[in-house]
């Protein structure tokens, strides 16, 4: 189904709550369901039972009733606990004009938060503000969700931030297995980045990550003498822009592939996400594809 | 044909427009970037070093400065106006040195246009003609003539004379040795008579002066030394005659008289040129030689002209020796010719400049258009 919702429009609404409703509306008249599955505990069926079987999950009732041992099966479904890493360095902030990376990252972030919560699940946040670490743990209910989404609205792109280390703190502060998402360019520091995505993946915590880009700087429309500016260093040079954009298109489409192919080859969860496109549709791309298990081992399933 | 030729070496400001946009960078727009790690700065490098920017810019700055070289060298637009000969003041410098000439003296004989300068050194001589050349409106020349031995003539006088002045050089034949006697002057008659001894077998070339013998001395030297006579029939004499104007009627009449058929052909060329001024004939049955009488002062750059045409009419002239190792070659000549300018095109102030001045202000104003636009 296509999206209705303009990622310009979207993004322009002040209020993350209705937006993160608006986008989750979204998802819903897709109707397709959610892959994110809890683990709360539920009757499933009766087998019989079988020498080794716990004898806690004997059904005395039916034993006292038909002189019949059963053993009760159940669909173990514990509430899942999600952090959500959005990086709110100074990169994220492009293009200065229109959605930016940021705006669409935290629109995401928002929806992912409010569809988690609306489904009894626990949500925490992981991010920076001006290099300071902000957490807010993951826990449920709609106060909980207003205070991520109050957190998400003071939040401005500056500065640098260390993703490996941001990673690492928000993997140790899911005290069960999780989902871990980051959301971020993922132009800083790739290596101890995915390092530490495989120790949290290591740890039983399903990572995953939404590699935010802005078309313009996938598709290098520039032309003519340019200075570019390094968002987060202030570094800058001047390039004939139209002279370096096919060099520059191949780093960048090597980066993404490579970014890809390592999450890939380590079962991490990957999703191109770009501010150009609706953000429930794209939200909408990624769940499928996760429900499909295309990139990622769904995450509920049956425990007999 | 330019005014300032030299002004063409300021082409060489072509190089600063595409040195400029070789090394521009100043019209970069600045733009904020995420990352700059794909930007490779190898590739910058490369791209800096090698790529001109702005070509359509580049293109109007090199016009502009082109406009601007062509509109200070002066142009000017067709073929310059034509001056015909007469038109030019000609001064001729006569080499009077003994190698060279009939008679040793200088002199100097100026008339309307044109004036004959004799001089024992042509250095002085040519200074002179250029003192008088200079003193001409417009299109002047000076003939220098001579037999050109080394050392009558330096490369410095030569630069000293205006460029404006042309520069001819006519080579004579250097005399076989000094002439003996010179003129000798028949006193009340003022007939001058070319003594036999001097010239061969010659007869001579007599000229009838009214009264000034000084003046017609001169002239007849004058006329020499640019057509020396070697040798003439031993039979023949001609009487030059300049009268003064009581005399001219009765004489023309006179003339008139015998019989024109009978004009002894040598004298033909100067009667061509001179139908009006020149009328001569045999000086009557029975007797030898001719009268030619001549319209003209005796102390005339005309008179001059006259009686060297009647010379070369009268007798062998002997060929210049241009392999004459004692005589500057005439490669050196011809360098140092040059055709007279007809009017000094900086001082006139040609106009088809402005137009160039024009085109220079207008793309002046095409070039920060699209500057401002670039910005």
């Amino acid at each position: 189904m296509k999206s209705v919702l303009d990622p310009a429009v979207v993004a322009a609404i002040d209020d993350l709550e209705v937006v993160a409703r608006y986008i989750v509306e979204g998802l819903r008249t897709g109707e397709h369901r959610s892959p994110f599955h809890g683990f709360s505990a539920e009757f499933s069926q009766y087998r019989p039972y079988r020498p080794g079987d716990d004898l806690k999950y004997l059904d005395w009732k039916v034993l006292a009733r038909t002189d019949r041992l059963y053993t009760r099966q159940f669909r173990e479904t514990t509430n899942l606990s999600a952090m959500l890493v959005l990086d709110a360095s100074a990169s994220m902030a492009y293009p200065a004009d229109g959605v930016s990376k940021f705006k669409y990252a935290r629109m995401l972030t928002a929806a992912l938060a409010y569809l988690l919560v609306q489904q009894g699940d626990a949500v925490g946040l992981m991010t920076t503000d001006h290099g300071r670490l902000l957490y807010l743990p993951p826990r449920g209910g709609k106060m909980h969700l207003r205070r991520v989404l109050a957190q998400l609205s003071k939040l401005t792109p500056s500065g640098t931030w260390s993703p490996g280390a941001v990673i690492a703190r928000a993997a140790e502060l899911l005290r069960r297995r999780g989902v871990l998402l980051v959301l971020s360019d993922f132009y800083d520091d790739d290596a101890a980045t995915l390092t530490e995505l495989k120790r949290a993946s290591r740890r039983g915590h399903e990572a995953g990550i939404l590699q935010v880009m802005s078309k313009p700087e996938i598709e290098f429309p520039y032309s003519g003498g340019t200075e570019f500016e390094d968002l987060e260093s202030s570094a800058r040079r001047v390039v004939d822009a139209a002279g370096i954009a096919r060099g520059y298109r191949a780093r960048v489409g090597e980066f993404l592939e490579r970014w890809r192919a390592d999450a890939r080859g380590s079962a991490i969860d990957y999703a191109l996400m770009t501010t150009d496109r609706p953000p429930d549709e794209a939200l909408r791309g990624y769940l499928i594809r996760r429900g499909a298990g295309r990139d990622v081992t769904p995450l509920a399933g049956a425990h007999h | 044909m330019w005014a300032q030729p030299w002004a063409w070496l300021g082409l060489i400001g072509l190089a600063a427009p595409v040195a400029i946009h070789l090394l521009a960078r100043h019209h970069a727009v600045r733009t904020a970037f995420p990352t700059l790690r794909f930007i490779d700065a190898s590739e910058l490098n490369a791209i800096q070093r090698h790529r001109l920017t702005d070509i359509p810019l580049l293109l109007v700055r090199l016009l502009l400065v082109a406009l601007a070289v062509a509109a200070i060298a002066g142009p000017r637009f067709g073929s310059a106006p034509a001056v015909a000969d007469e038109e030019i003041a000609h001064a001729t410098v006569y080499d009077m040195t003994p190698s060279a000439a009939a008679g040793r003296s200088d002199s100097f004989i100026e008339g309307p246009r044109r004036a004959h300068i004799g001089a024992e050194s042509l250095d002085a001589g040519l200074m002179a003609a250029a003192a008088w050349a200079s003193r001409q409106p417009r299109g002047r020349e000076i003939i220098v003539v001579s037999d050109f031995q080394r050392g009558s003539i330096s490369e410095a006088a030569i630069g000293r004379v205006p460029h404006d002045i042309g520069l001819r050089f006519e080579r004579v034949p250097s005399r076989p040795g000094p002439l003996p006697q010179g003129l000798s002057i028949d006193g009340e008659r003022a007939r001058m008579t070319w003594p036999a001894s001097a010239m061969a077998s010659a007869r001579a070339i007599a000229v009838v002066a009214g009264t000034d013998q000084a003046a017609a001395e001169r002239t007849l030297a004058a006329a020499l030394s640019v057509t020396p006579v070697y040798a003439t029939a031993p039979d023949l004499s001609v009487t030059v005659v300049f009268p003064k104007a009581p005399e001219r009627e009765a004489l023309a009449a006179v003339l008139q008289a015998i019989d024109q058929r009978e004009q002894f052909a040598v004298v033909k060329t100067a009667l061509a040129r001179w139908p009006s001024r020149v009328q001569a004939g045999r000086r009557g049955p029975g007797r030898d030689g001719f009268v030619v009488l001549v319209d003209a002062e005796p102390s005339s750059p005309d008179a001059v002209e006259i009686i060297s045409s009647l010379a070369a009419g009268l007798g062998e002239t002997a060929p210049a020796s241009e392999s004459d190792p004692r005589t500057i070659p005439d490669e050196q000549l011809k360098r140092w010719e040059r055709a007279p300018r007809p009017v000094d095109l900086r001082e006139a102030g040609e106009p088809q400049g402005r137009w160039l001045w024009m085109g220079v202000v207008a793309l002046l104003g095409i070039e920060t258009w699209m500057r401002r636009r670039a910005a």
